[in-house]
């Protein structure tokens, strides 16, 4: 018993001493001489606390939902225990197809305010299945996915601009050959060798993109490229433009998902998974590896390039900020907690990461004005949730660490995962 | 001004941030080499490192603020014990489970990690930039060394100097010393060596706090260097280091202050000829190049094939 | 205890189904409240009013306090009764500083049925944001975007309150040509629309007067170690020095330059114009920074200060005021053309003079203030001086 805790006995003293300096004290510089001195400022930290209060609270109706888990198997419901093999057919075809009506049906009576939001998630959803392939299917650990984003935007953007009889519709299927030519050229040499490169020489990529497009005129440099007449969705009968690209989104995110889920029932998703479990032994089973690596990587910024031309349709603008190293690590923690390898995993991770926040910076208002809520809920409470959205990232982070240690296969993702993951 | 002397002063400037990455980029080679795993926490123990000093030479300043070395020796030792706790930290909480697992969980948990320490600074420190107090760094920054040519500040010196030293004791250690023969043994077969008897967890726990506490220098003397301290420094020297690393041949501790110094020169020479807007453009070309024209790095990469 | 492996393949599916379907509805009425909820009140009994600027990032802390700026001058026409007869709900939205969040900002705000928007702060949000506002019809004024092309877009919606790039470039340019007697300047910015735009603009200006620019080169936001282009400075002769961009990086840049033995005038922007600046630089001689005119003694201005303070607990920020100018000339243009309609509201705001802080401002068939506003400061005893005319 003893040995056990002693890990924590002594690490959460460590911890509070390794943090005392930031959150309790605070920096004050003199300026005449230079010089810098601290005092005591206890407030700090316990407004750092204070803030985070609804997290705790969370965390804990988290732990209690774990512990009734373990008790009524809801997580074995839902998730698959099946071996490739019998997962073959599943339900998941009629659930596609069942809400397919619904979701399009959605651009006729949904406000424009929430087309616009379920658009941006539509978006999310393709990057995150897009990143599913490489990371999750295949295992490689792709960091700069916001470069293909950004480079399909621009591709769309590009030759809106520039080239006066393109025709709108060939953009998204240029924008898919030209990403996974970038895709397949930036992958040739890092897939040779050691795989662990792709992650550096990706984000280099994405922060070379992004360089360039800054740095060039005809790119609009950092104000980025505004389109006008918004090419893509005008003029299709009455409806307006934010219903065509929620409609268009949509439509290829239903493609998608069923294309690839056909692809990872084939041979060819059978050696991407085999890749991941074991690169050397799929290898001396006859699996192409760095084919199928770069197959994937391809696919996958391809896919990463036809959401940028949905995003640069949809508004009518790119910017350079789409490639972002924010933005990829948004799109991995979205896969991460979905589930690597989950096709639907994905979708509902990226549903999860993007609403989420949204919903909470709605909150505080909504509380103030309801009645009920308003009085039950204590002050400190809606002042934690007012600045909640300050601790976003903070949060991001301690949620990729602690889904790693503890739920490693996402939340749709089988115990059989983790034990595939963590053990290999 | 001639052009010969401009060159001659980028080409210092390119070294001394060549020298500055070199000293992030010795933690990253060393933690790939025996782990096999890109710390991607390493930029912000750098980060908390430099915020550690000045949290330190504030608190001494009211016992002997004046003296300028005293107080700045003892704030870089209080640094290089905090970034040392901070990697020893990163790693019991987010690596030591994962260790046998798929190689993206724990990169993963790095991102996170990474993420989390910046914002935690950024949160609870501060949002904006912090300056260094100039009274300590002064004496460094404003004397310069005039040598023929060459006219470098005692601060470049240092840091060029530091580097060097650090690179040859790295070296000595782990070439030379049994501790380095543990470190070797881990690297290349972690099973094996703790069956030799060596103890495997103490030895990563090591590599970790050496590569943190020579993050948390590099961290002191950037932020002499540049004046400021601000949550994000981390990321961007990270990536460079870590560019460098692979540039100079991964695991390789020569390699990585080598690839660091052509980095660094790269950079400086880009800013002279085109312009320092394309900085990353061209790192990452020379990235590319090297990768595809000696894809093992520079002068080698030192890693156990994990078959 | 249940064992749902142990169940049948149909009664798993079942409660799978349950379960799915209970999740499934539960978003769809999540969903559906925020669609509707925007809906509720299209009875309006109150004038919506959207704040859109940077309220969290690296432009937050100036993003807010020109907020705040407007929400003191709003609180002030609610309590004398609102406008129009009825009170004035405001709507404040963040931007984070990002143009692609700006977008969406501006979407939500035409979907809740403002009738104008005051915001954003970055040129960068400003811009693209615009364009949804203009076609939704809503008049937008912005206290702190620079950018000239906001206004050069066309719309007939969009004001702006502070002044333009090309407004303060040339002065910059000026003055470095004639008060500083340069020939020669090296410029660098920062990459951004506001800090290339107004880098670009002053290249002009200088070289349009007879100077040279030697140097213009740009840095990526994140870099601190400026040692490369300031020896790509000292080789080529520059007399003086310009830097488009922001304080954080200002700063340093400064010192470094100090430090590398350049001892020739920093001349800088608007982006500068921040106490952080001043605490970085210290009190180095010859520095110098283009904004708008000193509002200190301004009777009214000292009013408003002391307000600010009062209310929000801390220093007002450089665009607070401009926050409550433009909220002011809003809703005095509102109340003088009787509706909220943007059409009657833009021709009533570009007809008359209206009484600001900082003075009368008028604005012209662009949506520009009339006449330019900018000066330089310096720094003198640790703080942030006008250079009066002539020095």
């Amino acid at each position: 018993m003893n040995s056990r805790w002693r890990p924590y006995l002594l690490g959460i003293p460590g911890l509070a001493i390794i943090t005392f300096p930031f959150l309790w004290l605070r920096l004050v510089p003199d300026f005449d001489k230079h010089t810098v001195t601290v005092v005591w400022a206890p407030w700090h930290g316990l407004q750092f606390f204070s803030d985070l209060s609804p997290v705790f609270l969370v965390a804990f109706l988290i732990w209690l939902g774990v512990e009734a888990n373990r008790r009524f198997g809801w997580d074995e419901m839902l998730t698959q225990n099946r071996t490739w093999q019998q997962a073959g057919h599943t339900w998941n075809h009629y659930w596609a197809w069942g809400t397919m009506p619904l979701v399009l049906s959605g651009s006729f009576f949904l406000s424009s305010s929430s087309l616009s939001l379920l658009t941006n998630v539509g978006i999310y959803m393709l990057l995150a299945l897009g990143l599913n392939i490489t990371v999750g299917m295949t295992g490689l650990l792709v960091l700069g996915y916001a470069g293909f984003y950004g480079f399909g935007a621009y591709v769309f953007a590009l030759s809106q601009q520039n080239l006066p009889y393109f025709p709108w519709w060939l953009a998204a299927p240029l924008a898919f050959v030209l990403g996974g030519g970038a895709g397949y050229l930036l992958g040739l040499p890092c897939l040779r060798l050691r795989g662990d490169y792709l992650a550096i020489v990706t984000l280099g990529f994405a922060e070379a993109f992004r360089e360039m497009m800054r740095n060039l005129d005809i790119a609009g440099s950092d104000r980025g490229i505004i389109l006008h007449d918004n090419v893509m969705f005008r003029g299709v009968g009455e409806a307006n433009r934010g219903q065509m690209g929620y409609l268009f989104t949509a439509l290829i995110l239903f493609l998608a998902v069923f294309l690839l889920q056909r692809l990872y029932h084939s041979p060819i998703g059978r050696a991407w998974i085999a890749i991941r479990e074991n690169e050397v032994a799929a290898a001396s089973v006859g699996v192409p590896v760095v084919q199928m690596k770069l197959l994937a990587f391809s696919l996958s910024a391809a896919i990463a390039a036809v959401a940028g031309v949905l995003y640069g349709a949809k508004d009518g603008f790119v910017s350079p900020a789409m490639c972002e190293f924010q933005q990829s690590i948004m799109v991995l923690a979205m896969v991460i907690l979905g589930g690597l390898g989950n096709s639907y995993g994905a979708l509902l991770g990226a549903a999860l990461l993007y609403l989420v926040p949204e919903y909470l910076k709605l909150i505080p208002s909504m509380i103030q004005g309801h009645p009920f809520l308003g009085a039950i809920i204590p002050p400190f409470l809606r002042d934690a949730l007012q600045h909640l959205s300050d601790y976003r990232l903070l949060l991001f982070g301690a949620v990729m660490v602690l889904m790693m240690l503890y739920r490693p296969q996402g939340l749709l993702g089988s115990s059989r995962r983790k034990t595939e993951m963590l053990h290999t | 001004m001639s052009s010969s002397t401009t060159l001659t002063e980028i080409l210092i400037d390119g070294i001394s941030r060549g020298a500055v990455y070199a000293l992030v980029a010795l933690g990253y080679t060393m933690v790939y080499g025996v782990l096999g795993m890109i710390n991607f926490a390493h930029g912000e123990v750098f980060m908390i490192g430099m915020f550690a000093c000045i949290y330190a030479m504030g608190i001494f300043s009211t016992a002997w603020g004046d003296h300028v070395f005293l107080n700045l020796g003892l704030g870089i030792i209080v640094a290089m014990i905090f970034s040392a706790a901070y990697g020893y930290a990163n790693e019991r909480i987010a690596y030591r489970r994962l260790r046998k697992a798929h190689v993206l969980a724990p990169l993963t948990s790095a991102i996170g990690i990474s993420t989390f320490l910046q914002y935690f600074i950024f949160l609870t420190v501060s949002k904006d930039t912090v300056n260094f107090p100039r009274y300590y760094s002064d004496i460094l920054t404003n004397n310069r060394l005039h040598w023929g040519a060459v006219d470098v500040t005692y601060l470049q010196l240092t840091i060029l100097g530091l580097t060097l030293v650090i690179m040859a004791a790295l070296f000595f250690l782990i070439n030379c010393t049994r501790l380095g023969i543990a470190l070797r043994a881990t690297a290349q077969d972690q099973l094996m060596a703790s069956l030799v008897g060596i103890p495997v967890n103490k030895i990563i726990a090591f590599t970790f706090i050496l590569g943190s506490a020579l993050a948390a220098i590099a961290g002191v003397m950037v932020s002499m260097y540049d004046n400021v301290l601000v949550f994000d420094a981390g990321y961007r020297v990270g990536l460079k280091a870590f560019t460098a690393a692979i540039l100079g041949g991964i695991g390789n501790v020569p390699g990585a202050v080598l690839g660091a110094l052509i980095l660094g020169l790269t950079e400086a020479l880009t800013t002279l000829q085109f312009g320092s807007e394309w900085n990353d453009v061209t790192t990452f070309g020379l990235l590319m190049l090297v990768l595809l024209l000696r894809p093992r790095g520079l002068l080698g990469e030192r890693v156990a094939d994990k078959v | 205890m249940v064992d749902p492996a142990g169940t049948s393949d149909i009664d798993r599916n079942v409660r799978k189904f349950c379960l799915l379907s209970s999740l499934a509805i539960l978003a769809v009425i999540g969903i559906s409240l925020t669609g509707c909820q925007k809906s509720q009140d299209s009875q309006a009994a109150t004038i919506k009013i959207g704040m859109a600027g940077a309220q969290t990032g690296s432009d937050g802390q100036i993003g807010l306090s020109m907020l705040n700026g407007s929400k003191i001058a709003i609180d002030e026409w609610n309590a004398k009764g609102g406008v129009l007869g009825k009170k004035i709900e405001t709507i404040a939205l963040d931007d984070e500083g990002k143009p692609d969040k700006a977008v969406t900002v501006a979407q939500t705000l035409v979907d809740d049925g403002v009738v104008a928007v005051i915001g954003h702060f970055n040129s960068g949000c400003t811009i693209p944001a615009s364009r949804r506002y203009n076609d939704a019809k809503i008049l937008e004024i912005s206290p702190g975007s620079t950018n000239p092309q906001y206004t050069e877009q066309g719309f007939p919606y969009a004001f702006r309150i502070c002044g333009r790039d090309d407004q303060q470039g040339p002065v910059a340019a000026t003055y470095m040509h004639d008060k500083l007697k340069l020939n020669k300047i090296a410029i660098l910015h920062n990459k951004t629309a506001y800090g290339e735009g107004l880098a670009t603009i002053v290249k002009n200006t200088f070289e349009k007067l007879g100077g040279t620019v030697v140097m213009f080169q740009g840095i990526g936001e994140n870099e601190r170690d400026f040692r490369a282009n300031i020896s790509v400075m000292k080789g080529s002769g520059a007399e003086g020095f310009f830097w488009g961009g922001m304080y954080s990086q200002g700063g340093p840049l400064c010192i470094q330059l100090r430090q590398a033995g350049l001892n020739i005038p920093f001349v800088s922007d608007d982006g500068c114009f921040d106490p952080s600046f001043i605490n970085t630089v210290g009190n180095t001689p010859d520095v110098y920074l283009s904004f708008g005119k000193d509002y200190h003694g301004i009777p009214a201005a000292e009013t408003f200060m002391a307000k600010y303070r009062a209310t929000y607990n801390q220093e007002e920020g450089s665009y607070s005021v401009y926050g409550y100018d433009a909220a002011n000339a809003l809703l005095t243009a509102m109340a003088q053309a009787q509706t909220t309609d943007a059409d009657k509201v833009a021709a009533v705001m570009k007809s008359q003079p209206f009484d600001t802080i900082l003075g009368k401002i008028e604005f012209d068939s662009k949506g520009d203030v009339k006449g330019s506003n900018y000066v330089m400061w310096t720094i003198k005893d640790g703080k942030l001086q006008v250079l009066p005319d002539g020095a």
